[in-house]
């Protein structure tokens, strides 16, 4: 299994970039067969035997010839869910994740937006996805992916990879499509950027329906390097893992660390094997970036930003632990990747040093799913250079020497432990609930600048039903989502502008006990 | 005075019983074995503070380098690491 010698080089080096996923995993597959590609669920897997799985997958997807660019991928770190992933890409479709751990009313929801035909399943989530594809209008079929074996085919070409849903304003969740081009944008800089080869073994920390685990499989496996899953109960101390596999590519949520370091566990040195530890999907800590850097003394510490809308990640920045570049204690989040565009703009639509960031380039997505209108508002040409933009909504900093500092976000979004999460989602399903007449929602505490939670503020007559409204909640939102605490009142402070005062609200869950809350 | 398991369980369940009722659940839903994280009584951020909590009240500290992490999260591992930590 651990081939060495020339034949790995040419993974890195046959490149020019190609216009489908596939193609990374298959460069990599026909190179070096019998090296590991996955270990997933206690053991191993290597390029061929995944491949000849994806393969099985690709055949019954194509059998089914379901309409529409999307298939559904109910599966969670097994097998399955890789085989499965790849097969529906080789395929020529797009994969839109249903991950088993958020309530089936939400996958239902999302499967009917996403207009699914067909989802692949592992074995482990057959009947749950019967039940999905039952809850469908429209027919939809099941194919169970990991153990069948298919036959070596040319795959299909396709538009679009993958199409992610994150927490929408209006309550329902919207869909942001990435084409295979974007990804392959991001790969080919990464690839570089972390110098990833063959000897690598990257970490699977995120779930797929988050996009950063597409930079651990893709720029994996576009390496020729293997990927390391971690299995769900090692998530929150994946210490023991990182040491037994000999990760060298560690990329994850800072929280990870933050937990590593509450149980002692970031000592200096504790980490010899990694080479290049990159966090994403929230602020990073200064302080923090700095133990993790002294735990892993053989490589880097790497702080990437980018929200789904620009695939994945877009700007990022190399930690110099000695003097950090840290705003208010948080790491800077560095510059645009090559290709992409940046522009800080102010109130009034010009170029400033402080202002909401606006991305563009290869990187961004077409668009919101059969949303014309968020769509314009969201995506707009713009700038000098009259090009296509994305406003991210973020407030940024930009430093003298160009690099950029997340300050805050312009409206109700919110991240806890780098899920995304629209208030007024929250507050829709609450009100839906609950029936109250009002539901305020916000993201407490924050801690190491870190949201940890949802707390909520509702009508004090509805205070006998706390736990019943949860419960409620529970059912149809995922659990990151779910408020962690409710609290009763009638007396809700407004701004002069008429709207419920979240600094005044916040100001209170700061103060000791009060009473109504529970 | 001295801890066994059965002991260091009933602080680990008292320390667990705002959440629980916050939850309208009661101690009989919570088995010793169950994952606390897993069925979503405690988030992972929530369980490191109840383990922080306990090793004020019990003046030790627990050794996560030997401890398996799908450990942690049940009463019944989480008290086995506590009266290891406290016999040591």
């Amino acid at each position: 299994m651990e081939e060495r010698g020339v034949q790995e080089e040419a993974v890195i080096v046959s490149r020019p970039a190609p216009d489908h996923l596939w193609t990374y995993f298959e460069r990599a597959w026909r190179t070096a067969p019998e090296r590991l590609a996955l270990h997933v669920d206690g053991r191993g897997w290597t390029y061929a035997e995944l491949a000849v799985r994806a393969l099985a997958v690709s055949e019954a997807v194509q059998r089914h010839q379901p309409n529409g660019p999307f298939v559904g991928l109910h599966a969670h770190r097994s097998i399955g869910a890789y085989a499965g992933l790849l097969g529906i890409l080789h395929a020529g479709k797009a994969y839109v994740p249903l991950n088993p751990q958020v309530p089936a009313d939400r996958l239902s929801t999302i499967a009917g937006l996403a207009d699914l035909e067909l989802i692949v399943a592992d074995a482990a989530r057959e009947a749950s996805a019967q039940d999905l594809a039952a809850r469908r209008s429209a027919p939809c079929g099941i194919v169970l992916a990991g153990d069948a074996i298919g036959p070596a085919a040319p795959h299909r070409a396709g538009q679009e990879a993958y199409m992610l849903f994150t927490s929408g304003s209006t309550g329902v969740p919207k869909g942001v499509p990435i084409r295979h081009a974007s990804v392959v944008a991001y790969v080919e800089h990464l690839l570089e950027r972390f110098e990833a080869g063959p000897e690598d073994r990257f970490s699977q920390t995120f779930e797929l329906t988050f996009d950063l685990s597409v930079h651990d499989l893709f720029v994996c496996w576009a390496a020729g390097a293997s990927l390391h899953v971690l299995p769900q109960d090692q998530l929150m101390a994946p210490a023991r893992f990182i040491r037994e596999h000999g990760i060298t590519q560690w990329f994850s949520v800072p929280s990870a660390a933050v937990l590593l370091d509450r149980m002692r566990l970031l000592k200096p040195g504790a980490f010899p094997s990694l080479r290049v530890s990159a966090f994403c999907g929230e602020p990073l800590p200064a302080d923090l970036a700095v133990k993790w850097a002294a735990a892993t003394p053989n490589g880097r510490v790497e702080n990437l930003y980018g929200p789904t809308e620009a695939t994945i990640a877009i700007t990022g920045h190399v930690l110099d632990p000695t003097t950090p570049k840290a705003r208010h204690g948080i790491l800077c989040i560095g510059r645009p990747f090559p290709g992409a565009r940046v522009r800080v703009v102010d109130a009034d639509g010009n170029d400033a040093p402080i202002g909401e960031l606006w991305l563009g380039g290869p990187q961004l997505s077409t668009g919101y799913w059969k949303d014309p209108e968020r769509t314009a508002t969201a995506f707009v040409i713009g700038g000098p250079d009259r090009e296509r933009y994305y406003r991210t909504g973020d407030q940024v900093q930009r430093d003298a020497d160009g690099d950029l500092y997340f300050i805050s976000r312009l409206d109700d979004q919110v991240k806890v432990r780098g899920h995304r999460i629209e208030l007024q989602e929250v507050n829709q399903v609450l009100k839906a609930v609950s029936g109250g007449a009002f539901a305020y929602a916000l993201a407490h505490p924050v801690r190491d600048g870190i949201a940890q939670g949802i707390e909520a503020f509702l009508p004090l007559a509805l205070q006998a039903e706390g736990a019943s409204i949860l419960e409620a909640c529970a059912l149809r939102l995922p659990e990151y989502m779910v408020p962690a605490r409710l609290h009763f009142t009638d007396d809700i402070p407004f701004t002069t502008s008429g709207k419920a005062d979240l600094r005044a609200l916040r100001a209170r869950l700061e103060e000791p006990a009060r009473t109504g809350d529970r | 005075m001295s801890f066994n398991e059965v002991t260091v369980r009933e602080r680990i369940r008292t320390a667990l019983t705002p959440r629980l009722t916050e939850m309208g659940l009661t101690q009989a839903d919570v088995g010793d074995g169950m994952s606390l994280t897993q069925s979503g009584v405690l988030d992972s951020f929530a369980l490191m503070e109840l383990i922080g909590r306990l090793e004020q009240d019990l003046h030790v500290e627990l050794d996560f380098e030997s401890v398996e992490p799908e450990q942690f999260t049940t009463v019944k591992g989480l008290a086995a690491a506590f009266v290891k930590a406290l016999t040591a």
